[in-house]
């Protein structure tokens, strides 16, 4: 059954080539329409072995339906018989026919309702039409029919279904048959529903009556041929139409892959550009994230070396750490001069001019600290004065207990040997200052700030650790 | 222009921190001796962190030097218990 179905669906894609099957029938012109007219299986048979017959014949009927087809959507659907008739039809009515595009759902009906009938009949018919129907459908490109044909052939459709419903029921032969192949149709109706059904009445009878013609018997049952070529044009027009659609749609599609394509062209091109663009761009982009990540990582790693080199420094923050570490040079070079002055200080009065050459060259070594210089000339300044007390020394203040690992001087005890220092010359070291000094410094250690707002600094840890 | 995107990029906080940051770096720079970073222009900050390292070690050596030279001289008999005390209190 499944392969029934296959050739079903095929068949029913077929359907519109079914429908131009008439020229098939072309040497048998009026079986077709005697057939619908009776609508008995009998008939069909007939058909059915008028079409076996003319199975072979496809390939003639193909170039006619092309001529069917390229001629007019109207007079192709409408030209049921075979080609002579149908070549003297669209030759003679095609003036007449023309007009009444929409009345070609009709006429080919009857044809159709033949093929129909045919197809029912038997499973070899199918395998026929299916043959047919591929011709066929290569027709069809060329037959597309007006978009105004396809409606109202849409808009017979529903009855088309019914119609053949009832001849199915009519003639139980095929009954299964025919409901399998009924089965399928049904969905489509749905469609076709919409449409607006009044054409079929108005357009039809005309189409009727000028397609008959040609064939005697056919005049005769016109509205039998009507009715049953309704259904037939429905179903060929249902056929047709979804042929149409897909047709349709694959134009569409291959006309939206063209556009698509076409789109693409240029906007693959454009994109290509766009992306070889942004693709610069990023590169660069990358580029410099990674230079700028580079030199973050160079700046951490220098960090994280000084972080090092800075005792209790355990600051994570960045800024906090660069603040630390400004203090601690600040420091580091104020212990280095009080160091190298408490070196020279300390030099034994009879190495005194070579102490005060070195202090000299230190002096040199210093000039650029300008705040060492600063303060050296201040405490210069102060020693000269004799100023003994309240002296600040600038930076000492602000140094961290931890981080300035000698004591400080006291602040009444610094400005003397600085001052020596500055105004090198002193012979013997001024025994004085050390003394209050010395005793600063016996009282620092335990109580640092104990000498009111002097700023001892006791000792430092890491400097210590070392010396001891 | 790269920092100011960079900085751009990055939240209001870390914005601040990062001026602060080149802030100190610059302050950090004019400690550094003039002979370090000879040059005038715009040094990186990497470059002024790398001598700010090495200029603390070299302090570091010269505080170690300096101690040597004053611990000798503390133990060389010939100067007062003051400027012992002195030297001792600079080399702690």
């Amino acid at each position: 059954m499944s392969e029934a179905g296959n050739d079903l669906a095929e068949l029913l894609w077929d359907n519109g080539p079914a429908i131009r099957r008439p020229p098939a029938a072309t040497t048998t012109p009026f079986p077709p329409f005697s057939c619908s007219v009776s609508s008995t299986p009998h008939d069909v048979f007939k058909m059915r072995g008028g079409a076996g017959a003319e199975d072979d014949d496809d390939d003639d009927t193909v170039p006619w339906l092309h001529y069917d087809g390229g001629d007019g959507d109207g007079d192709g659907d409408t030209a049921p018989l075979p080609p002579d008739y149908c070549s003297a039809l669209l030759s003679g009515f095609s003036g007449a026919v023309v007009p009444s595009t929409s009345a070609a759902p009709a006429p080919p009906p009857a044809t159709e309702s033949v093929t129909k009938q045919t197809r029912t009949s038997g499973g070899g018919g199918v395998m026929n039409f299916t043959f047919f129907s591929r011709p066929l459908q290569r027709s069809q490109p060329g037959g597309e029919t007006a978009s105004s044909s396809a409606s109202a052939s849409v808009a017979v459709e529903s009855m088309v279904v019914q119609t053949a419903t009832n001849r199915l029921r009519t003639t139980p032969l095929f009954s299964d048959h025919r409901m399998a192949w009924l089965q399928p149709p049904p969905p489509p109706p749905p469609r076709a529903a919409p449409t607006p059904a009044p054409l079929l009445p108005t357009t039809t009878p005309a189409p009727a009556a000028a397609a008959p013609p040609p064939p005697p018997p056919a005049a005769t049952t016109a509205t039998a041929t009507a009715t049953t070529s309704s259904v037939c044009s429905g179903n060929g027009d249902r056929s047709q139409l979804k042929r149409r659609d897909n047709t349709t749609q694959s134009t569409d599609w291959s006309a939206s892959q063209d556009e698509l394509d076409l789109d693409d062209e240029p906007a693959a091109a454009h994109r290509r550009s766009s992306a070889a663009r942004s693709s610069k761009r990023s590169r660069t982009a990358e580029v410099h994230n990674l230079s700028e990540r580079r030199r973050r990582d160079r700046i951490n790693e220098k960090m994280r070396a000084l972080q090092e080199l800075i005792p209790n420094c355990n600051k994570i923050d960045k800024a906090s750490m660069l603040e630390e570490a400004i203090e601690y040079l600040k420091t580091l070079q104020l212990q280095v001069q009080m160091m190298s002055m408490g070196t020279g200080m300390c030099m034994p009065p009879m190495m005194l001019p070579a102490a005060v050459a070195m202090q000299h060259l230190q002096m040199q070594q210093m000039a650029h600290f300008p705040q060492f210089g600063a303060a050296m000339g201040l405490a210069a300044g102060f020693g000269m004065a004799g100023a003994a007390a309240g002296f600040d020394m600038v930076p000492m203040p602000r140094l961290a207990a931890g981080q300035f690992p000698c004591p400080m001087f006291p602040a009444a005890a610094a400005p003397p040997p600085m001052a020596m220092f500055a105004a090198a010359p002193p012979p013997a070291p001024p025994q004085f200052p050390l003394a209050a000094a010395a005793g600063e410094q016996a009282a620092a250690p335990g109580g640092a700030d104990a000498a009111g707002d002097v700023p001892v600094v006791p000792q430092g840890h890491q400097r210590q650790t070392k010396q001891s | 222009m790269s920092s100011r995107r960079s900085r751009s990029r990055q939240s209001g906080s870390s914005r601040i921190t990062d001026e602060q940051i080149s802030d100190l770096v610059s302050k950090l720079q004019d400690l550094l001796p003039e002979a370090r970073l000879r040059s005038n222009d715009r040094v990186p900050s990497s470059r002024v962190l790398q001598e700010t390292c090495n200029y603390i070690r070299s302090l570091h050596r010269e505080v170690d030097d300096l101690s040597e030279r004053l611990s000798e001289l503390l133990a060389s008999s010939d100067m007062s218990s003051a400027q012992a005390a002195i030297i001792r209190s600079l080399l702690m």
